[in-house]
């Protein structure tokens, strides 16, 4: 309980000199751009990043192209989730198929989603379900990899005592291979996640959706072309703001009552 | 008179590494009575756990058949329970209480909730658990997690407990309160066990019968009825007596007679292991 | 030993100081440039290909940037002292506090969206899912599209949901596979590819939208530049007007040495340097016209009260004040 405790306190320390840190890069940011050596339309000042992302919170915007963000984001993750379960449920019944998906992920892994663009541009035209493409093909590698190998990792042991147990088919995979794989699935959602944050934004940064429906990513690439630079700070604010807020509510508070909790990490 | 719970007809097992053919099952036939405790000795490599595997239904046997209360096994059953060597056996998420909970959902052996908690709560304490329910598998120690594991395998009431060197992995010390263990609860539940170890002093502690299996082919070389009084005590003359068949027929050399023919090993190490070969 | 080096250095010293303006005998003012590539910046290719920065005491440096939002913030940096860009973006950028203005104007071509629905004949019949390609937001296409909007359907919003923001090959990419857009705001040489594609048409043009011709780009300087290196900024001025004037006077040649650039027949490109509308000046066209109207409908603050706000005393002078109202020259700036 004392371990614990000075444990608790360790971290708290963490995390306040974290806070501290970032909270003097914030007023050195200001004091920067208040020396005026830099053109401010280019190097706006933080206080007025704050103000315009304040404003654009209250006029509804950013909250709009962030709702939409997220809601392509689910399409694309989604898809992405059922389809890695279905291509690793035949790679896991065909050895042939196993090599074909693993020689597929050496090959495309490496390659950022956005790449595909011009391409999904030309099979699917611009809008959103080109986004949803490009997310898609991010989050599905890692998403794949860790599946494949959470299942592989499952114990033979368990495995068999769920066979003992009188479980087959779906039901052993439900109630044993997947919490089996668990933590690997984690991880893969996990990174699938930030890929495909990451895709929804440079896609349409790139070619910029279209403007009615655009996410996060045309907001900034919109308000750059308006050079309201702020509002492209404030853009980027909400983007690290909701990475930072999915992870650490999200992933961590799944992780710390799951895969921690039963001590499968390998730390 | 018991009935014989168990039959092992005929039983084989044949498979190929690269092209060589292994025959580590060449057709095996023993019985098991009702509530005897079995236990299966041999070499390494002599199939002991195949054959424990193919009883399980884990394993196809390539001839033979294996029986069971009258009836041919196809495949894995609820009504024979394994407790493996490997500690990753229990679920490691779920609580030493809802591992066991678990068996008994699955298994339809308990319908309410409230009665598989009062059921695990039984087998917590037949295992000497009570009190560890709410903890995680990576929370206790090795002989703590057999223990879980016995306990989750005796809680659906299986016909015949079979045990594949479920103390392998522990310590000596450990390994000893165990086997003490083990007795009292078969002695409690009168439960049938099938049990494999590769350590002589384990199978005469806990048999009634010791089965000795000859490796490559795996054969039974002896059935060893093993009639020592409860509790049992290395320390006892018969325990000697048994230990040094076993040994034997294991194909292994009384102290004296090793020691003289070590000379002559050293002689004609070379000739000796020549002869080993086989002929081709 | 301390003496040495002293003696040795200061050596050094006279020497450089007798050889050092010899070598730098002949002073070209450096000029950076954000260069861009096309049909529209022919002129600069040229001028690049001529050496006539160098004839009129440049150095040239050539930037490249990928968007016109690129060279704007370029400009902004001071990465580079003069840039081209559309009247809405410098507009736009005027609006938010850059210190610049317009130096010159910068070549007039025909703008048009096109599109290949038969069915599509105004800006009445894009339905919502109709998605316009325009290279990007506030662009000068983005605006005239506005503009277009608020006389035909009478709201400058009215499109803004059918917007798409594309590259000008992607979007004629897009638009001749018939591929998620309906229609292509865009300027040659996509519009001539565009429209000589069967059954693709024209839905609007500018000098529609806009009343008469105007600068598809002006050539922008800082006001620092323009006002601690006046020769430099002539002579960039100067240039382009060189640059320009070659073109109209030797057409067959210039077609000759672009051709390879863009990767087309020299023939080709004559017919694209000669198409009707084609016109490489450097004289101010409908500087003011935009302003008012992106004032009105809220892409800027405030419309330039007057000309003088906007544009340098080379392009005033052009443009003259005729006392008792406007001049022809004058007139067509609105």
């Amino acid at each position: 309980m004392v371990k614990e405790t000075r444990h608790l306190k360790k971290e708290k320390n963490k995390t306040l000199n974290q806070a501290l840190f970032i909270v003097g890069a914030l007023i050195g940011w200001e004091l920067l751009a208040r020396t005026g050596w830099f053109p401010p339309l280019l190097f706006p000042k933080m206080s007025e990043v704050f103000t315009q992302l304040i404003a654009e919170i209250v006029n509804g915007e950013i909250l709009r192209r962030l709702a939409f963000s997220l809601y392509i984001i689910l399409w694309g993750l989604g898809l992405a989730v059922l389809t890695s379960a279905v291509v690793t449920t035949v790679a896991m019944l065909s050895p042939l198929v196993s090599a074909w998906v693993q020689a597929l992920m050496a090959i495309m892994h490496p390659l950022p989603g956005i790449a595909i663009l011009p391409i999904i541009i030309l099979w699917l035209g611009t809008g959103s379900r080109s986004i949803v493409a490009v997310i898609w093909f991010s989050s599905i590698w890692p998403l794949i990899a860790n599946l494949h190998t959470g299942l592989r990792s499952v114990p033979t042991t368990q495995i068999e005592v769920g066979r003992n147990l009188g479980l087959k088919g779906i039901a052993l995979v439900r109630s044993i291979l997947i919490p089996g794989a668990f933590p690997y699935i984690l991880t893969g959602l996990r990174v699938g996640w930030a890929r495909a944050w990451q895709a929804s934004v440079a896609a349409e940064m790139v070619f910029g959706a279209s403007g009615g429906e655009g996410g996060l990513g045309w907001f900034i690439y919109k308000k750059r072309f308006f050079m309201e630079i702020p509002s492209v700070f404030g853009g980027m604010v909400i983007i690290i703001l909701i990475g930072l807020l999915v992870e650490r509510l999200c992933f961590e508070g799944v992780e710390v009552r799951t895969v921690r909790r039963w001590g499968m990490t390998s730390e | 008179m018991k009935q014989d719970q168990l039959v092992v007809e005929s039983l084989s097992k044949r498979f190929y590494v690269g092209d060589r053919e292994i025959n580590a099952l060449d057709k095996i036939d023993f019985k098991v009575k009702n509530g005897e405790f079995i236990n299966l000795i041999g070499p390494s490599g002599c199939g002991k756990s195949t054959l424990l595997r193919c009883i399980a239904g884990f394993e196809k046997p390539t001839g033979g058949r294996v029986i069971l209360n009258g009836q041919e096994i196809s495949g894995p059953g609820v009504e024979r329970m394994m407790v493996f060597q490997n500690f990753e056996q229990l679920f490691p998420w779920y609580t030493v209480q809802e591992n066991i909970m678990f068996a008994l959902k699955v298994t339809g052996r308990a319908v309410s909730r409230a009665e598989r908690k009062e059921i695990t709560g039984a087998y917590l304490k037949l295992v000497g658990l009570t009190g560890f329910a709410d903890l995680y598998p990576h929370q206790l120690s090795g002989g703590m997690k057999q223990r879980v594991a016995i306990a989750r395998a005796l809680s659906v009431r299986p016909r015949i407990l079979l045990m594949d060197e479920p103390f392998g992995s522990l310590d000596a010390m450990t390994r000893l309160t165990l086997q003490e263990e083990l007795i009292r609860i078969w002695g409690e539940t009168k439960v049938t066990i099938l049990f494999v170890t590769h350590n002589i002093e384990e199978a005469i502690m806990l048999g009634d019968r010791i089965v000795v299996l000859d490796a490559n082919p795996g054969r039974v070389k002896a059935i060893i009825a093993n009639q020592l009084a409860r509790p049992r005590s290395p320390e006892a003359k018969e325990f000697n007596l048994i230990w040094e068949q076993i040994h034997t027929l294991l194909g292994f050399k009384n102290p004296e007679q090793t020691k003289a023919e070590k000379n002559v090993t050293q002689l004609f190490g070379d000739e000796r292991e020549l002869s080993l070969l086989p002929h081709l | 030993m301390r003496k040495v080096v002293l003696v040795f250095l200061s050596t050094l010293l006279v020497i450089g100081g007798v050889l050092g303006p010899l070598v730098q005998a002949a002073p070209m003012e450096e000029l950076k440039i954000a260069g861009q590539f096309g049909l529209v910046y022919a002129p600069l290719m040229v001028a690049k290909a001529r050496g006539i920065f160098e004839r009129h005491g440049l150095k040239p440096v050539w930037k490249e940037y990928g968007s016109g939002g690129a060279v704007r913030e370029a400009l902004i940096s001071g990465e580079v002292d003069v840039g081209f860009m559309g009247i809405p973006p410098f507009l736009i950028g005027w609006d938010k506090g850059c210190e610049w203005k317009i130096a010159c104007g910068f070549v007039i071509v025909p703008i048009g969206l096109v599109t290949y629905d038969p069915n599509i004949k105004s800006l009445k019949d894009f339905k919502p899912e109709d998605k316009i390609a325009v290279p990007s937001p506030g662009s000068i296409q983005h605006i005239l599209l506005a503009m277009a909007a608020e006389k035909e359907l009478g709201d400058p919003n009215a499109l803004d949901n059918n917007i798409v923001a594309m590259a000008h090959p992607d979007g004629a990419a897009a638009l001749i596979s018939k591929k998620g857009i309906k229609a292509h705001f865009t300027t040659p040489p996509y519009l001539f590819e565009e429209l000589s594609q069967p059954g693709f048409h024209l839905i609007v043009d500018d000098v529609t939208i806009f009343g008469h011709p105007f600068n598809f780009n002006v050539g922008v300087a800082s006001e620092r530049f323009h006002d601690r290196r006046p020769a430099a900024y002539s002579s960039f001025v100067n240039a382009i007007g060189e640059a320009m004037a070659w073109i109209n006077c030797n057409k067959e040649e210039a077609a000759k040495l672009l051709a390879p650039e863009f990767g087309l027949t020299p023939e080709k490109t004559l017919t694209y340097l000669n198409w009707e509308g084609m016109n490489y000046t450097s004289a101010p066209y409908g500087l003011m016209g935009f302003g008012e109207f992106m004032a009105k409908a809220g892409y800027i603050k405030r419309a330039p009260a007057s000309l003088e706000e906007i544009a340098f005393e080379n392009v005033l002078a052009i443009v003259g004040s005729r006392a008792g109202g406007p001049s022809e020259i004058e007139k067509i700036q609105y």
